[in-house]
């Protein structure tokens, strides 16, 4: 008994040895032809495609962001009843039935898309039907849930992601990210194994772009000039809101819009960001200019008088007439040139000045110069090489004979804005990592001086009179906001260059808000309005509601008219004197500051009676609402030394 | 158990060791696969949940655009657009402090 328990557990246990002999033979000596086997048996390399970044706005609102989607191909060789199939997909995809069998009846194909990103409940309907040699492959879509807005500064994708025009394409690298590849473990049914599951929690995603526009000043400003288009039959508008101080973009649009998300369906001339790609001649915007160069070399001062010639100006065999055929100006001043836009008076300050300055001048300015901004397809427009002929000369000195994009001159207005700096214009905020949540700051240019503060502020005060009653730009006024600007109403040249177009112009407006610090530079400009083409009838109405939106939604106080004033000293005097903002139709009767006896304000609203109370440190109390029937204290009565003031009001 | 029966049964108890060994070890490896497909369903659930956020997130960001919210305010609020004239302006308390 005991010998054959003996020779069985010697039996077994060589044998059992022979197996792990054999098992570890085959696991721990190298044998390529194995490893080779295994590799292509158990493990697979999975591709994790990278998200593209999100772009946002200033405020951390979505511009364009990234969702998965699915893609569907077929197989077409192992499709079976192929007509039942494709009348199937056509139904649920919404494609004809024509292109479905198309793209699935060839059976020497091996592989065919149907359809590209396509939402998941529509994936998992196509799934359910469980047919043979249709598969999907996840990929993102973009989405740019503004739609409209943006839509040219934004850009879109190409059908493989790939950024083609916009930011989209200026950031690829930064918005694409790179895709992960991971090597797992598989199961026979080339499912992943174990604990590298967990890879597959997030995708790689690329960096986040922060802009320096301000969405809701966008959607002002396209609606603007949307409106502008629409009520003067106009071929397009475009539009840039800078921030005076640092050239930052805050709004840039061009009218006609489209909806980004159906990009490839809009003729590529809407899709152009025309603020960037395309120059004109920009007409007297330029003159300011001329002008700050000119008193830059001492050639003039705001006070220098020209003589305007009537109205007509010979150079040589040509004539150089004002742009407005009623004006016969004799001597003005600076001031008043720019005030009723005289080109007579310009040419004359340009030949005073010589070629030479004008064109340096308009460079210095960073015309026929690109501005550096971070867009694509930026161009520098047009200022011809020296030598310039007199009649070059003057004409380019009101905006003719040359062209800028409107990116330029916006730029331009914002150095004379800034305290006489010109810097380079620019959208992008800052590029944050998101795996890392690191940021970083795009490093902005320095930029280079081109007027001394005094000038600068000089040419504020000089703009400020083109706003005044009888100028050119009186219609671009904001309430309770001074505003520093300069109209353009020019000719639009043929697309050959030579010669105009008849009766097509481009009305315009540049200017800045406040003019006496000023936080906005905003240019506006409509091409080739039918119903009117004046730009103080066109263009200054959209500057005025344009820049009332932006200086109320930052916040900034209106200022008394007459408090404020460019020249330190009147500044003294006049915060001496007490002030009221009001106009005085509206007041019957003035609260005595000194002893505090309260007017009667019966049958007063509540907006008239907070004019009347204005500057006056009372605390208003109201009940009730419509006009006023009672007060406390009464009429007559003196305000109680808390200052509180009770209006009870009754609906008419 | 006399010590020569237990000195005969030791290399049985040894090889059932080993055995029990080899099952437990298999079986932690079938336990370790069993948890790698739950972890699989997990991570396929919580993509899921990050895609739905996403979209929760356009859907956030569509509901609070400004041409929206333009809209809503018209249709659903009957508001209009302040006019110039309808824009109180006050003076700014702090204006002396600023200059």
């Amino acid at each position: 008994m005991k010998t054959r328990i003996l020779i069985v557990f010697l039996f077994m246990l060589v044998l059992g040895s022979t197996i792990l002999l054999r098992a570890a033979w085959l696991q721990f000596l190298p044998n390529e032809k194995l490893k080779t086997l295994k590799q292509r048996q158990f493990q697979t390399v999975v591709t994790l495609p990278s998200r593209r970044g999100p772009v946002v706005d200033k405020d951390g609102r979505d511009l364009a962001m990234s969702v998965a989607a699915f893609s569907l191909y077929a197989d077409p060789k192992i499709i079976p009843n192929k007509r039942h199939i494709a009348k199937k997909l056509s139904k649920e995809l919404n494609l004809p039935y024509s292109f479905v069998i198309s793209r699935i009846k060839d059976p020497n194909r091996r592989f065919s898309w149907i359809q590209r990103r396509i939402p998941r409940a529509k994936m998992e309907n196509i799934s359910k039907w469980k047919v043979r040699g249709l598969s999907f492959v996840e990929e993102w879509t973009r989405i740019y849930p503004n739609e409209n807005l943006m839509s040219q500064v934004l850009g879109f994708l190409g059908s493989e992601g790939q950024g083609l025009e916009g930011l989209e394409l200026q950031f690829e690298e930064e918005l694409k990210g790179n895709q992960k590849k991971v090597s797992v473990k598989r199961d026979a049914r080339g499912r992943p194994l174990v604990s590298e599951g967990l890879l597959f929690t997030e995708n790689p995603e690329g960096h986040e772009i922060k802009l320096t526009v301000d969405s809701e000043l966008q959607y002002q400003l396209e609606a603007e000039l949307s409106k502008a288009v629409q009520e003067f039959e106009a071929v397009g508008a475009v539009g840039v809101i800078l921030d005076a101080k640092t050239s930052a973009i805050r709004a840039l649009a061009s009218v006609p819009t489209f909806d980004v998300n159906k990009a490839h369906k809009v003729p590529g001339e809407i899709r152009r960001n025309r603020n960037v790609t395309d120059f004109f001649e920009p007409g007297s915007v330029i003159k300011p200019f001329v002008v700050a160069k000119a008193m830059k070399d001492k050639i003039l001062q705001p006070n220098s008088k020209y003589y305007c010639e009537n109205g007509k100006f010979k150079i040589g065999d040509r004539t150089i007439r004002e742009s407005d055929s009623d004006h016969h100006f004799g001597s003005i001043t600076v001031s008043e040139i720019l005030a009723f836009s005289s080109n007579i008076g310009t040419a004359k300050i340009a030949l005073q000045m010589g070629a030479d300055k004008v064109r340096e001048g308009l460079q210095e300015f960073g015309f026929g110069l690109k501005t550096g901004v971070d867009l694509p397809g930026e161009v520098k427009g047009i200022l011809h090489p020296l030598p310039w002929n007199a009649h070059l000369t003057a004409t380019n000195s009101f905006g003719q004979g040359m062209a800028a994009t409107s990116l330029q001159i916006a730029n331009a207005y914002a150095a004379l804005a800034n305290g006489g700096v010109l810097k380079s214009p620019y959208i992008v905020q800052s590029i944050r990592n998101v795996e890392t949540a690191e940021t970083e700051d795009v490093e902005q240019k320095e930029g280079h001086r081109v007027l001394s503060e005094a000038q600068a502020e000089s040419m504020r005060m000089l703009l400020t009179a083109v706003t005044q009653k009888g100028a050119t730009g009186y219609t671009a006024r904001v309430g309770g906001f001074q505003v520093a600007g300069k109209t353009g109403t020019a000719q639009k040249a043929l697309e050959n260059g030579r010669g105009y177009k008849q009766g097509a112009y481009i009305s315009s407006f540049a200017g800045m808000i406040p003019a006496h610090k000023p936080e906005y530079v905003i240019y506006v400009a409509v091409d080739e309005p039918k119903k009117n083409y004046y730009a103080g009838v066109v263009a200054a109405p959209v500057f005025s509601r344009i820049a009332s939106f932006a200086v109320r939604k930052s916040g900034l106080a209106p200022t008394l008219l007459a408090s404020e004033n460019y020249i330190p000293k009147r500044l003294a005097v006049e915060k001496e004197k007490p002030q009221t903002l009001v106009s005085t139709e509206i007041l019957t009767e003035e609260l005595n500051s000194q002893t505090r006896t309260l007017p009667d304000l019966k049958d007063l609203t509540l907006r008239q009676v907070i004019r009347k109370i204005q500057g006056h440190e009372i605390k208003l109390k109201t009940v009730g609402s419509g006009k006023v029937i009672q007060t406390w204290p009464k009429a007559g009565e003196e305000i109680t030394n808390d200052g509180t003031l009770i209006l009870y009001l009754k609906e008419e | 158990m006399s010590s020569n029966e237990i000195r005969i049964l030791k290399p049985v108890i040894s090889v059932t060791l080993i055995i029990l060994t080899l099952f437990g070890v298999v079986f932690l490896q079938m336990e370790e696969r069993r948890l790698g497909y739950s972890l699989l369903k997990l991570t396929r659930s919580y993509r899921q949940v990050l895609e739905n956020k996403k979209n929760k997130e356009i859907l956030l960001a569509k509901a609070t655009r400004p041409q929206w919210v333009e809209k809503m305010a018209a249709s659903r609020f009957t508001l209009k657009k302040a006019d110039a004239s309808q824009i109180i302006m006050l003076s700014n308390p702090f204006e002396d402090s600023e200059q």
